[in-house]
């Protein structure tokens, strides 16, 4: 687009603008009748402002504000014609009035396709042409007109300082730009003339001589737009009349008569000098003035006020632009809230957008297994300081989210420009470039972080969302529709998704969220058809995932082998790991009537069951255990999965056997997630503590359950070859006999000679190791509770020892051991059978 | 003999020279400055136009009248212009800018208002 269209648009924007602001003045004006004129002629100043001005100040009270606009108000610029109209396929224009727009949009040519050239750019291009051909031939009329009276008023002889009189005019008035000098016709009365140049000497003083060409040379910018000269002569008549009444103010009511003599006189004066017009009409502006004068009064002090209070306003309502702050939405941080739209985009950073008097900047958190204090305590006191040494953490809720504000403190750097730190846990997490983000961290100058705050939204949501399932599934079934609608003949469902890419994208656009629909379609069976093809292709695209593009012989089969591939994975981890792993087969976890939680409370209660059925007699709980380690083992295998079930179990004070397997359960599952001293994530590690708490909160309940628990007692002889062994591995760790060590305990797969020989298992090190006592209780309560790798052993298999010993390490050396006596040491020896020797298998408190 | 017809303008300059001549073109300059507020160029303008008409002569430098202050009618221009900037506006623009004009009963009427509110 050329130079001259481009300012052509923005003329006209312009001209529209003001054309609102004008009929805005016009009314205010009626308002305005019995004040002094004066207020009525200040009103014009935000037209004038407006002819001229593309730009503006936004404010909220904005005249703007009150005819809805939708248009584009961003960059201060008022626009209604968009500046890229003659590129558009269907031109549209905005006014903010519903029907010319209609019209003016009717009359519009749309682009016809095999055209060239838009008709409208070539409209455009005509248009700006006739506009500036407008503009210059009156400019050069008035430059022509001006030099003529010019050329007249050069022999108008000085009467006094600056008032000139000349008999070729037939009115007073002020010409000259630099040094303006008051003409007046000759010979019209020593009584007229004081009159006469009282009035000119104002004008001259408020610099009316200067405005006037002004407003003139805006109005032959806007010549095309006849309620711009309709401005233009009620701003001259304001002008006139209110210089009128600075005069009467200045000479008193007394001149009223002169005063309204002297102008009719000079309006008779002119009287068959110029032939009467037929275009003329209206009240004579003489005689208006006339009227204006004689009804002259000195306003009452409220008048004034009142006066006064309604043009600042009217005037800066109508200067400023509608304060349309620019909405910030992100799909990446699934975020939107609103700012000062004259903020722009800072491309040195990657979303940063920046004004005179502000900031914001958006980020995401990762935060695995942080709190949101730890992420904003991670923040606020960054290694470098960027909000000073004593930031301020208040805790907020934005958007129904947890948050924490940061304030900087005094002594904030200078270049951080006021910023303020906002961090907002995601309500869940989400995933940039394949990474997880669990909160959300805005930064922004601390005058305005609140305001942003306040208008954010998250993008997803827990539960809840507007877009309710209803509303969803009626959209997709109307985009379904239309999509199968046409083309009737062909037989490919492509060529219908081909054909309705709008629509398609539609369904798409939903995400996720389309799936429930879907699934529920496909649930209810028979999709073999069109609509068929289409859902099993807008699930491939939702999905996106290629190996779930199974070869089937239909889209309902698809289906059906999708679902048991997802019930297999789900059957193999456990739902609620397949919900975090894979979010996108919730809606079918949904669909499918498998929730997490009671999937995983069906698997523990049905193997508890099967548990607890036998042996009936046995009063010991592994017994029951052992009985059916298949099922116990099921009940393992969830993992941490299952443990919230059982802590359920444990509170609800269940004493049988049901809570004494629960509790064995919590243990082993515990002992699983902990085994290897493996790291476990937040969330575990707060289950487990939980899960300990309830064990333990149920032994208080039960008294001591081992007490339940009797351990059968063994023989004397037996007791006797048991305690033997203890002795000799004293013995044999006293000579530092490996060999003779290894034979006193029970063979494990880490516990070879060629390991002990290689340095990788140390039977003992430099210390002194002396038995001092071994002591024996069949009912010690580690024999009750301990469990071998794991495994259940008999307890006629089990027994322990209580030892005490002494460390001493010979002079400076050191070892794993402390210096001195330890005691209640369990010695724990197992056998396989009855005729097997004892072994030992474990030591420890 | 038809008495000559002088403007404003041109008869208050005559009356300069009446009262001054003969009068070097310089002096003249110079006087017309002061008493008319005319620049040098608008007088010797004027002086070359009254010259042509035979009203004044310049010899030499020396202006002088040709014609008597009794043989000299004074004449109002008839090419009266309006306001200056509603002058520099088409002429049917003017005519609605600033309204009709004022008609002989409106005159009296406005006549009679006036004298009617100050009484």
């Amino acid at each position: 687009m050329s130079f001259l269209q481009e300012l052509f648009l923005n003329v006209v924007n312009m001209s529209i603008t003001a054309s609102y602001v004008a009929i805005g003045v016009i009314l205010v004006r009626l308002l305005l009748k019995k004040a002094p004129k004066v207020f009525s002629y200040i009103l014009w100043i935000p037209v004038l402002f407006r002819l001229v001005c593309p730009f503006s100040f936004d404010s909220a009270f904005s005249f703007f504000n009150l005819i809805n606009l939708n248009a584009k108000q961003g960059s201060g610029v008022s626009e209604f014609v968009p500046q890229n109209i003659g590129l558009m396929q269907t031109p549209v224009i905005q006014s903010g009035i519903g029907s010319i727009d209609s019209a003016a949009n009717a009359s519009l040519p749309s682009a016809i396709p095999v055209a060239s050239a838009n008709p409208m750019q070539v409209w455009l291009a005509v248009f700006s042409l006739i506009w500036v051909f407008g503009v210059i031939a009156l400019f050069i009329y008035s430059i022509i007109s001006y030099v003529k009276i010019k050329r007249k008023l050069q022999t108008a002889t000085r009467v006094d300082g600056n008032v000139f009189e000349t008999d070729a005019i037939g009115t007073a008035f002020v010409c000259g730009f630099i040094r303006p000098k008051i003409y007046v016709p000759a010979n019209i009365g020593d009584a007229n003339l004081s009159y006469i140049l009282e009035h000119e000497h104002t004008h001259i003083r408020r610099k009316d001589y200067l405005i006037k060409p002004i407003a003139f040379l805006a109005l032959i910018l806007h010549w095309f737009n006849p309620l711009m000269w309709l401005c233009f002569a009620l701003m001259s008549r304001d002008m006139e009349m209110s210089c009128d009444e600075s005069v009467l103010r200045r000479l008193g009511d007394g001149a009223k008569g002169g005063y309204s003599n002297s102008l009719l006189s000079l309006s008779v004066k002119r009287k068959g000098l110029l032939a009467a017009n037929p275009l003329a009409f209206g009240e004579n502006h003489a005689k208006a003035r006339i009227r204006n004068v004689l009804n002259f009064k000195k306003p009452a002090f409220w008048v004034i006020v009142a006066a006064v209070a309604a043009v600042c306003v009217a005037g800066f309502a109508f200067a400023a632009n509608p304060s349309e702050s620019a909405a910030y939405i992100s799909e990446d941080y699934k975020i939107s809230f609103k700012y000062p739209s004259s903020w722009k985009l800072n491309p040195n950073y990657i979303e940063r957008y920046e004004g005179k008097d502000g900031f914001f900047q958006v980020g995401a958190i990762n935060g695995e297994n942080m709190s949101i204090d730890e992420v904003a305590k991670n923040d606020a006191f960054h290694k470098l300081q960027p909000y000073g040494s004593e930031p301020e953490i208040i805790n907020r809720t934005i958007d129904g989210q947890e948050a924490r504000l940061i304030l900087p403190s005094a002594d904030q750097p200078e270049e951080m420009k006021n910023q303020a730190g906002l961090i907002i846990k995601y309500p869940k997490a989400i995933k940039i470039d394949g990474s997880q983000y669990r909160y959300f961290i805005l930064w922004a100058d601390k005058t305005h972080i609140d305001q942003i705050s306040n208008t954010l939204t998250f993008l997803i949501k827990q539960a809840g969302d507007e877009n309710s399932p209803d509303k969803i599934a009626s959209l997709i079934e109307e985009n379904l529709a239309a999509i199968m609608s046409s083309p009737k003949n062909s037989s490919n469902p492509q060529d219908y998704i081909n054909a309705h890419q709008t629509e398609y994208e539609a369904i798409l656009a939903l995400e996720t969220q389309a799936l429930p629909y879907l699934f529920a379609e496909f649930e209810k069976g028979g999709q073999t058809g069109l609509k068929g093809y289409i859902m099993q292709n807008l699930c491939w695209d939702i999905l996106g995932e290629d190996n779930i593009q199974y070869a089937s012989k239909d889209p309902q089969d698809w289906y059906d082998t999708f679902k048991k591939h997802v019930q297999r994975i789900a059957a193999s981890s456990s739902v609620d790991s397949l919900r975090t792993t894979n979010p996108e087969y919730g809606a079918l976890l949904d669909a499918i009537n498998i929730s997490g939680t009671e999937g995983i409370a069906k698997l523990v209660e049905e193997n508890l069951a099967v548990i607890i059925s036998s042996p009936k007699e046995a009063s010991n709980p592994y017994a029951y255990i052992d009985m059916h380690k298949e099922e116990y083992e099921k009940i393992l295998e969830t993992g941490k999965e299952a443990l919230p079930y059982l802590i359920d179990i444990l509170e609800s004070g269940d004493k049988g056997l049901r809570g004494n397997i629960a509790v064995t359960l919590c243990e082993d599952i515990v002992k699983r997630l902990l085994a290897g001293n493996k790291d476990v994530d937040l969330e575990t590690e707060k289950l487990i503590k939980e899960a300990l708490m309830a064990v333990d909160k149920w032994n208080a309940i039960m008294g001591n359950k081992s007490q339940e628990v009797i351990m059968p007692e063994f023989t004397e002889e037996e007791v006797a070859a048991a305690r033997a062994v203890v002795e000799e591995y004293y013995r044999a760790v006293a000579a530092k006999d490996a060999e003779a060590i290894l034979a006193t305990m029970y063979p494990q797969e880490h516990l070879t000679m060629e390991r002990v020989k290689s340095g990788n298992v140390r039977l003992f090190g430099t210390e002194k190791r002396t038995l001092l006592s071994i002591d024996y209780d069949s009912q010690d309560s580690m024999r009750k509770s301990y469990k071998p790798g794991g495994k259940y052993v008999e307890p006629e298999n089990i027994i322990v020892f209580k030892v005490s010993f002494n460390i001493d390490y010979p002079d400076k050396d050191t070892g794993p051991w402390n210096e001195g006596v330890y005691e209640n040491w369990s010695m724990i020896l197992i056998r396989d059978d009855k005729n097997s020797p004892w072994l030992i298998y474990d030591q420890g408190y | 003999m038809e008495k000559y017809k002088l403007f404003d303008a041109e008869y208050k300059f005559v009356s300069i020279i009446w009262d001054n001549e003969p009068i070097n073109s310089t002096e003249l300059v110079k006087l017309c400055a002061d008493k008319l507020g005319w620049k040098k160029s608008t007088t010797y303008t004027v002086l070359k136009k009254l010259c042509e008409r035979g009203i004044l002569e310049n010899r030499d430098a020396t202006v002088s009248a040709l014609v008597k202050r009794d043989d000299v009618q004074r004449y109002e221009s008839r090419a009266v212009l309006d306001k200056t900037f509603d002058g520099s506006l088409p002429k049917f623009l003017t005519a609605f800018l600033s309204g009709r004009k004022l008609s002989e009963q409106e005159a009296e009427e406005l006549k009679r208002i006036i004298e009617e509110a100050v009484k």
